[in-house]
């Protein structure tokens, strides 16, 4: 009971926040999405994937959600054009309509019958996760390794650009005088 | 009852940071060779309470009036929110969760997305620039703290905090683990906004704060939860390094002191030495600061990370 | 208010599918809306997965739901990326302008 109660307040949370997310613009829109991570991180919660729910509120949460904010906050983008045509937002609720119906059909017809008898929590689900992770799925963890790696020098590569001024302090520069700058001046009484 | 236990640890938390802000004054007075207001100082801070509360609540025109008023109470809850996995003694603790370590991290990494937010309901520069100055400086420190985290996980193997403090019943942590111990006292420096990091003594009038536009109640919360991070930050190095509300020496006269004492002892000594790096060290550059997180932390850490894991491996397992 | 069966978690993370793809098509003109959507999806995804996971019993679909954020972060990091650059040089980052493969 406890726990419908939860699930149908963040159900209806995440539903919501998902809504505005297509609906509202720029920074409104990367709110609602964190709004979203975080309401299906509890979902996590509630089925007893701890492992994931943290880690869904550490990288998109906190990390993804801080660069998702820096692009509209900082490009400084015109917000000229929202949702101009109303003929595309009918075919997209249309494209989306047929697609929830589809994946609700299909739920109707071959209904899971899975109840939740099995003991969902293991005692430690993020020990679990790392024994399953570590053995049977080795080469595929070494591999996201990898595709994180790429994506870092990717990144980096995309970002030197040839001819871009970087603005430093040159220390020495702004202290260093040299003989021929320097002036010795007498003052007369009358100067001090 | 949850909810008793809850307003529990609130108010101790609000009677704690009160306490606090009263040392933290009387200290930098002392320092400083300041004079004290009368009754040993201690109208002050209800003046300025008083103060804050009837200033004028002054709201940003724009469209960002709703997220602009929420956004300090989130701010303060995700604060507060880690306390609830934090033990303060063998079983005092609102919510023993297993991944405990990994919802500190994450209320971390959420404060500083509630910054940048906070920084664009503001609707001004200077807040803007405020709270990116102040994210990137936390993010550039974040991971390397981060790493003396895992170190500290990779050599207690669980991530419930009770089993990390009792898992230090041989040695605390903050001996073999030191350097990462002194990076993440230095990250705790970078959040707690102390002045080797930050200037923000002057709170909400000096520029170049995130919180430059707030006044009254939402500066309070502000403040507030600069205050409860300062506890928060000081609970999480006595968790993690200095061995929770275990006793130094396992002798007759030490064990005698119930264990809560312990870990307000070690809790007060972080925060007196946060007080006394905000009082005695001057401020560094923002460009220096962030380079030193990025090239000399984080290789390093990672360094000791390797160190730390292949230490533990040799030692379970016996062989290279 | 019955309890809670694998049905409920299913048809939630289908509603959120079925979001995000509309999304794309709504916001066909704002690349970081699209980006945004994408996000909903794979989320939705890795609900899927999780909830598949915790009523079989089985801790794979939750190995995949990490391989699915780890996919998923990489590839809007990159795009984020990209964005960046392209408004560096074009000064817009419409997706209508976007024809020249060229950034």
């Amino acid at each position: 009971m406890n726990e419908a109660l939860v699930f149908y307040v963040l159900a209806t949370f995440s539903i919501i926040s998902a809504v505005m997310v297509v609906f509202s613009c720029a920074v409104n829109s990367v709110l609602f999405l964190i709004m979203v991570f975080i309401s299906v991180s509890g979902l996590f919660l509630l089925l007893g994937a701890e492992f994931l729910a943290m880690m869904l509120l550490i990288i998109y949460a906190g990390a993804f959600a801080v660069l998702l904010l820096m692009l509209p906050l900082m490009l400084n983008i015109k917000e000229t054009y929202q949702h101009t045509a109303v003929k595309c937002s009918a075919f997209g609720v249309t494209v989306g309509l047929l697609l929830f119906s589809c994946l609700a059909f299909v739920l109707k017809v071959k209904p899971q019958r899975l109840e939740n008898d099995v003991s969902l929590a293991v005692a430690n689900n993020v020990k679990a996760l790392g024994e399953v992770l570590y053995t049977d799925y080795a080469y595929l963890f070494q591999l996201c390794g990898m595709v994180l790696f790429v994506a870092i020098v990717g990144v980096i590569m995309l970002m030197i650009r040839n001819g871009m001024e970087i603005k430093e302090h040159k220390i020495a520069g702004q202290i260093i005088r040299s003989a021929d700058e320097i002036e010795l001046k007498q003052l007369t009484d009358g100067e001090k | 009852m949850i909810i008793s236990e809850i307003i529990i640890l609130l108010s101790a938390l609000f009677a704690a940071s009160v306490l606090l802000i009263y040392v933290e004054r009387k200290l930098i007075a002392a320092v400083r060779l300041k004079k004290i207001a009368r009754v040993y100082g201690l109208m002050q801070p209800i003046a300025d309470a008083f103060k804050l509360f009837f200033n004028e609540t002054i709201l940003p025109r724009g469209k960002t009036q709703v997220a602009f008023m929420l956004l300090p109470v989130l701010f303060f809850t995700s604060i507060v929110a880690c306390w609830a996995v934090i033990p303060v003694d063998e079983g005092v603790v609102l919510a023993d969760i297993n991944a405990g370590a990994l919802f500190l991290v994450a209320m971390f990494f959420l404060s500083i997305c509630l910054i940048v937010v906070i920084g664009w309901a503001s609707d001004s520069k200077y807040a803007m620039f405020g709270a990116l100055h102040s994210v990137a400086m936390m993010v550039a420190y974040e991971l390397s703290a981060m790493l003396a985290i895992v170190c500290v996980l990779i050599s207690s193997g669980s991530m419930r905090l009770s089993d990390i403090v009792n898992a230090q019943a041989e040695m605390w942590y903050c001996l073999p683990h030191f350097p990462m111990f002194v990076v993440f006292f230095i990250y705790a420096l970078v959040r707690t906004n102390c002045p080797p990091f930050r200037m923000s003594e002057s709170g909400n009038i000096s520029d170049g704060e995130y919180s430059i536009e707030y006044t009254s109640v939402g500066y309070i919360f502000i403040a507030f939860a600069r205050y409860v991070n300062m506890l928060l930050m000081s609970a999480v190095i006595t968790v993690f390094f200095l061995g929770g509300w275990l006793p130094p020496f396992e002798v007759e006269l030490f064990l005698l002191i119930p264990s809560v004492i312990w870990f307000g002892l070690k809790m007060s000594l972080c925060l007196l030495i946060f007080i006394f790096t905000k009082t005695a060290f001057p401020i560094y550059r923002y460009d220096n600061l962030v380079q030193f997180g990025w090239k000399m932390f984080l290789p390093f850490s990672l360094v000791w990370v390797i160190a730390a894991a292949g230490y533990t491996l040799v030692s379970a397992t016996g062989k290279f | 208010m019955l309890s809670i069966g694998l049905n409920h978690y299913l048809l939630l993370s289908a509603f959120l599918f079925a979001t995000g793809a509309c999304g794309v098509f709504i916001n066909h003109k704002n690349i970081t809306a699209m980006l945004l959507s994408v996000e909903l999806m794979l989320v939705s995804v890795s609900l899927n997965l999780v909830a598949f996971s915790c009523f079989h019993n089985d801790l794979t679909g939750q190995v995949f739901a990490v391989f699915i954020l780890v996919a998923a972060v990489a590839e809007a990091v990159v795009g984020i990326a990209v964005f960046i650059i392209y408004f560096l040089n074009h000064k817009s980052i419409e997706a209508e302008n976007m024809s020249g493969l060229k950034g």
